[in-house]
């Protein structure tokens, strides 16, 4: 299976272009523009803020909190949508290997292209925009990023078994993704919003612990007992999720719906 | 020796197989076995259920009703095991990922099977005789033509030397220079394994001393 995951992270950085190179100065053009708008921003209104008026630095670290876990989330039900589209679905349901682990496995591939365009961000945001980086902030970011893995891992898995069961729903999963993260205190802390709004957001949004944990972090307290707790479930969600994707692909096969055999 | 031989006799069984799509049965009563070094094949016309018929043997579709076993594996109670043993050539042009090259599918669907680089590659040299291979090995997949891309399919289900070769039509798309290559190779796969594949000329079928299964009769069954 790592030789196998190899290939596909082969195939998806092939499929962001021919030329690392220009592929490289699309992401900082890109990375770049984000940065200008919010750095502009930041100056703009920045005094008649509430919270100390660095709004450049806490929508930066806010976004890059949520890089890898809304690519988790949305990944598996993408993986399910493209490998139907592509035909590889087909073929992967005749293998031996559990679908869920090779659609698990696709999604992680998606990971080392966030990573790539979380650097860029960061040292662009560093070098020419100003953003306090420390060692110690930085690894404190890097570890709940890394503990947050299997949760969102494990809920995009619950996702795309959804998707598989009820045939719809990527659409769905998106807007979700985009709305929770919002409401997990990106682009404003949830002190601006009304106070039932924060709490329901406290309790619904998964986002919320990691925007939070990854803040004290940077403010030099990692919140341990938090990760560890996230780490830990997890571990549960994913296996949750592999279990209702398996389950979902045993419904598929029974009903032999034209979802993942579009020629049929 | 170009593929080894598999420890069983009977690779495929079926008792009383039916498949339903809704209320209408696609076909009932299937009962019929393939044993090792034989070749089925499923002629009839379209819409007589040769299609599904593989893909349940494929594990693609649940049987709704009968028991079928490949290689001694359940298709029912044990469809991972089953998948261990049988390689299916679906119908389709596509399944594999367009920005690779040939090359690198076969790869991937080998290290997905757990074979090892040198495993994959000795293969893959061996079934490099069938000539119209190479290019279509050397070529991204989105830019290959249709016979390149049943040939890669082809060479997919070969290389994992499954017990059980299930082929949707192998030659659909092959020029006339390619298509005798790719029959002497279906001749190979059911002498040291067993084939069952679906094909519209019974003709070709006897030329490969096929034991012919008319599925007409299933439709006929099944209404």
């Amino acid at each position: 299976m790592i030789l196998a995951w190899g290939f596909l992270l082969k195939k998806n950085f092939r499929d962001l272009g021919k030329n690392p190179f220009w592929v490289l100065c699309a992401e900082m053009l890109a990375s770049a523009t984000g940065l200008a708008v919010y750095w502009f921003t930041s100056r703009a209104i920045g005094p008649a803020l509430s919270f100390g008026g660095d709004f450049f630095s806490y929508v930066v670290w806010g976004e890059l909190a949520l890089m890898i876990p809304l690519t988790l989330w949305n990944g598996a039900a993408l993986q399910v949508k493209s490998a139907t589209h592509d035909g590889t679905l087909e073929v992967f349901l005749t293998l031996p290997s559990p679908i869920s682990l090779l659609l698990s496995a696709q999604t992680v591939a998606l990971l080392p292209r966030e990573l790539l365009r979380i650097a860029v961000t960061l040292a662009l945001a560093a070098g020419i925009f100003g953003l306090r980086v420390t060692p110690v902030g930085l690894a404190g970011f890097a570890l709940w990023q890394l503990a947050a893995v299997p949760f969102f891992l494990g809920l995009g898995v619950l996702g795309a078994a959804v998707l598989v069961t009820f045939q719809r729903g990527s659409s769905a999963l998106a807007h979700a993704g985009t709305l929770l993260s919002v409401l997990a205190g990106v682009y404003f802390p949830l002190t601006a919003v009304p106070e039932r709004l924060a709490e329901v957001s406290r309790r619904l949004s998964p986002f919320t612990a990691l925007v939070e944990g990854v803040r004290g972090a940077l403010e030099g307290r990692l919140a341990l007992a938090s990760l560890l707790t996230l780490f830990s479930l997890g571990l549960f969600v994913i296996a949750a999720g592999i279990a209702a994707l398996e389950s979902s692909f045993v419904t598929l096969r029974r009903r032999g719906d034209p979802l993942c055999f579009s020629e049929s | 020796m170009l593929f080894m031989p598999h420890h069983f006799e009977t690779a495929l069984s079926l008792k009383n197989v039916g498949r339903r799509f809704g209320n209408r049965w696609v076909f009932r009563h299937i009962t019929f076995e393939v044993k090792k070094g034989e070749c089925a094949a499923l002629v009839g016309p379209n819409g007589s259920g040769k299609t599904t018929l593989l893909r349940v043997l494929a594990t693609l579709l649940t049987p709704h009703e009968g028991e079928g076993t490949v290689c001694g594996a359940s298709l029912t109670h044990a469809p991972r095991r089953a998948r261990r043993h049988l390689g299916y050539l679906p119908a389709t042009e596509r399944g594999f990922f367009p920005r690779l090259t040939g090359q690198e599918n076969l790869y991937l669907h080998g290290y997905l099977r757990g074979q090892s680089r040198s495993t994959i590659s000795a293969r893959l040299d061996e079934l490099r005789e069938i000539g119209a291979l190479d290019e279509a090995l050397r070529t991204p997949f989105f830019l290959a033509s249709s016979g390149m891309r049943q040939l890669l399919h082809l060479a997919r289900v070969a290389q994992a030397r499954p017990g059980l070769y299930l082929l949707d039509e192998p030659t659909r798309s092959l020029d006339a220079a390619t298509a005798p290559a790719v029959w002497t190779l279906v001749k190979r796969l059911a002498h040291d394994g067993a084939v069952v594949l679906a094909s519209h000329s019974e003709e070709e079928c006897r030329a490969l001393d096929a034991r012919i299964v008319d599925t007409r009769a299933f439709a006929e069954r099944a209404a």
